[in-house]
């Protein structure tokens, strides 16, 4: 069977505003060699540092922008070797949640011509009242009412439109969702509805998802397995039992060691990852998390760690994965 | 006196079908390095709470009640003073930066614009400043970074630059809607790290609204549960915490999703939905979806009940809420 997604070696770079005319433009390497597949039915979490490339790596999937090198499939197919009128017809069984749900819709339009609108590219149109009531069917299942189908985006709080940019991508049951920080806007009660529901897809519907979201909580509720990104690459990825039990890279010993509990009484001296991540270290020949690693050697510093199975199913990139 | 004293605070809003309360009979005080955390679900009005302290409610709004800076009442104040103000002594986080941030202006430009408006910097100094502050905030190569326009940083990213605009003049009082949604928990926890040290070493005053129920034990003095525009329970956050008394602060609590609880169990709901602001009911504005609601609970909103220590809650079933639930 052929997978939902496949990335091959895909890297994406930027260009900066240049400094001088004298020196060319800096650049960004948002993503830097990633390569991953994921199997139908086997949602892919991906967490990381902000900045760290997720986005990048979502729009890659989506195909809003081409990489500068690597492949990306979806369904099967090469999203860049595709005719516009292919993927325009392919576009429909994969949809995405953006992280920033205002920019995302049309202030122009109603409620209800903006979440019916993918409905619109299906094989067979659908009549008045069956689209509307597919409408009001996707609005009330993210918690939102019929009424608010009549309605304009700035009508809405925040939480609210991110579940109408929800609700859009829902609508079609489309065979893969890429949600960017989908639920990282709505308090805990709506959140924990808009989860199950996606819960309840994937069970009825088979829908995959490649979710971006720094609530590493809900990446365990949702998806099967995680993928751990530094510096717009891969440095951890396993079954999300085995890396939330079972962290190897240091990294992501971090980042669970920084989720707020809420327990006022027991409150941590903030145990702040030290330093910032910097362009230069990504293309320097050691491990790009040496300058903030608390158990990093001279080796480090000299060869960069390759990603590689430590376990079944558990990959890391750090020298000392495989011990203690 | 305290720094901030909010009476009886309501946003009335007009809207295609009518008009209705975002916010109503809202009353709490802040004092100098005095931190308040304000929790509910979404569209219960903390969002509007804080646009108000502002003045920056949408055009169809209308504010009701006293906020009383230091004294004067910003309710009542014209837009001449408002703009002294705003961005200078009371600065705001929004919660959608790309709204609030200017898609035309680079993002060293909109950070040094107030420290001239209102500091006096000259340009050079203020770019300076600029690019000290986007090093606070953890913007990596921040000489660099400045001249970058908004759509080129990522979703963090822009947060933390509207942070770094929000930091800018050392505000008496900082409101943040939700600074940390964007952010990743190691940076999150810089970011908290780096408001906190502003509250002790600077006094500052913080309002920091969050969904996330961990940011607010761990960041917070005093918490503030709001629901249907009012609010459901307050007090000292250890107290709020340890006590959860109204039924919906309940019901929030146990919604969270756990690290390590992994994919087995179903995560509770509130079953039911929010009231629409334009049909609010009578009574208390939870008793449509609360387990517990009797005909009384119908009838008028409740009053806050004094629960000692500083906390109280809104409920009229509070002996039966203390019950677990079956
Ligand atoms: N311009 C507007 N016109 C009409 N109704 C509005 C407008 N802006 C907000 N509302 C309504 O006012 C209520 C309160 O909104 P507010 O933005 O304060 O919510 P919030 O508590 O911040 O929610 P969230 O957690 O989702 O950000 C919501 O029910 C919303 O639908
Ligand atoms: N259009 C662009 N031009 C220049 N740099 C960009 C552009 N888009 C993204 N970048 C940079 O690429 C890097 C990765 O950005 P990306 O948006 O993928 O991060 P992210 O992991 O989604 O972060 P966050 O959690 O903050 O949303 C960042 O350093 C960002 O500033
Ligand atoms: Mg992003
Ligand atoms: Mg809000």
């Amino acid at each position: 069977m052929t997978a939902v997604v496949d990335i091959q070696g895909a890297v994406k770079h930027y260009r900066l505003p240049r400094e001088s005319l004298f020196h060319p433009a800096p650049s960004v390497h948002a993503v830097n060699g990633v390569s991953f597949a994921i199997a139908r039915g086997r949602s892919l979490g991906v967490v990381g540092e902000s900045g760290c490339g997720k986005s990048t790596l979502a729009r890659l999937v989506m195909a809003l922008e081409p990489p500068t090198a690597g492949t990306v499939k979806v369904l099967g197919h090469d999203l860049n070797a595709l005719a516009a009128d292919k993927l325009r017809e392919l576009r429909r069984h994969f949809q995405m949640v953006f992280q920033d749900p205002y920019g995302s819709l049309d202030p122009r339009h109603t409620v209800g011509r903006i979440v019916g609108e993918p409905l619109d590219g299906l094989e067979t149109r659908l009549a008045r009242d069956e689209r509307r009531a597919r409408i009001v069917a996707v609005l009330e299942s993210v918690g939102l009412r019929a009424a608010d189908a009549d309605k304009y985006p700035h009508e809405f709080s925040g939480g609210q439109r991110q579940r109408i940019a929800i609700a859009r991508a829902l609508i079609t049951r489309p065979a893969l969702i890429v949600a960017d920080e989908p639920v990282s806007a709505l308090d805990v009660s709506v959140q924990a509805q808009v989860l199950n529901l996606m819960r309840d897809l994937r069970d009825r519907y088979g829908v995959t998802y490649l979710l971006i979201s720094h609530d590493l909580g809900v990446v365990d509720y949702v998806c099967d397995d995680v993928a751990v990104m530094y510096l717009g690459r891969i440095v951890e990825q396993a079954p999300a039992k085995t890396l939330f039990a079972d962290p190897r890279h240091p990294y992501t010993k971090a980042l669970l060691d920084a989720v707020p509990r809420p327990d006022p009484t027991n409150r941590r001296q903030g145990t702040v990852l030290k330093g910032t991540v910097s362009v230069e270290t990504v293309t320097g020949r050691g491990c790009p998390f040496a300058d903030r690693c608390p158990r990093v050697e001279q080796r480090c510093r000299d060869a960069a760690p390759a990603l590689r199975t430590i376990a079944p199913d558990h990959l890391a990139a750090c020298h000392f994965a495989e011990g203690p | 006196m305290a720094l901030l004293e909010v009476r009886d605070l309501s946003v009335e809003i007009a809207t295609s079908r009518g008009t209705g309360f975002a916010v109503r009979g809202l009353n709490f005080a802040l004092e100098r390095g005095q931190t308040l955390g304000i929790v509910g679900e979404s569209g219960c009005g903390k969002s509007m709470t804080a646009l108000a302290l502002m003045r920056l409610v949408p055009e169809n709004a209308r504010i009701g009640g006293a906020i009383l800076f230091d004294g004067e009442d910003l309710a009542q104040a014209d837009e001449a003073r408002l703009c002294q103000i705003r961005g200078n002594r009371i600065a705001m986080i929004f919660q959608e930066p790309m709204t609030s941030l200017n898609p035309v202006h680079t993002i060293g430009r909109q950070i040094a614009e107030p420290l001239m408006m209102h500091r006096g910097l000259d340009a050079a100094s203020a770019r300076a400043e600029a690019i000290r502050l986007l090093d606070r905030v953890g913007i990596p190569e921040a000489r660099r970074r400045v001249d970058s326009w908004p759509h080129q940083l990522s979703g963090g990213q822009r947060q933390r630059a509207m942070i770094a605009m929000a930091l800018s003049c050392g505000p008496d009082i900082l409101l943040a809607d939700e600074p940390t949604t964007a952010l990743d928990v190691t940076i999150q926890r810089q970011i908290l790290t780096l408001i906190g040290d502003l509250v002790r070493d600077s006094g500052m005053s913080l309002i920091l609204i969050s969904h996330d129920l961990g940011v607010i034990a761990e960041t917070v003095d005093s918490t503030v549960v709001m629901y249907g525009g009012m609010a459901v329970e307050s007090g000292p956050t250890a107290r709020v915490f340890a006590g959860l008394a109204h039924p919906y602060t309940q019901g929030l609590f146990a919604a969270r999703p756990q690290l390590g609880q992994g994919a087995g169990k179903r995560l509770a709901t509130i079953a039911g939905v929010v009231p629409d602001l334009v049909d609010l009911p009578a009574g208390c504005a939870f008793a449509g979806r609360c387990r517990l609601a009797v005909q009384a609970c119908r009838v008028a909103p409740p009053a806050p009940q004094d629960l000692g220590l500083g906390h109280s809650a809104a409920c009229l079933r509070l002996d039966a809420a203390r019950e677990p639930a079956a």
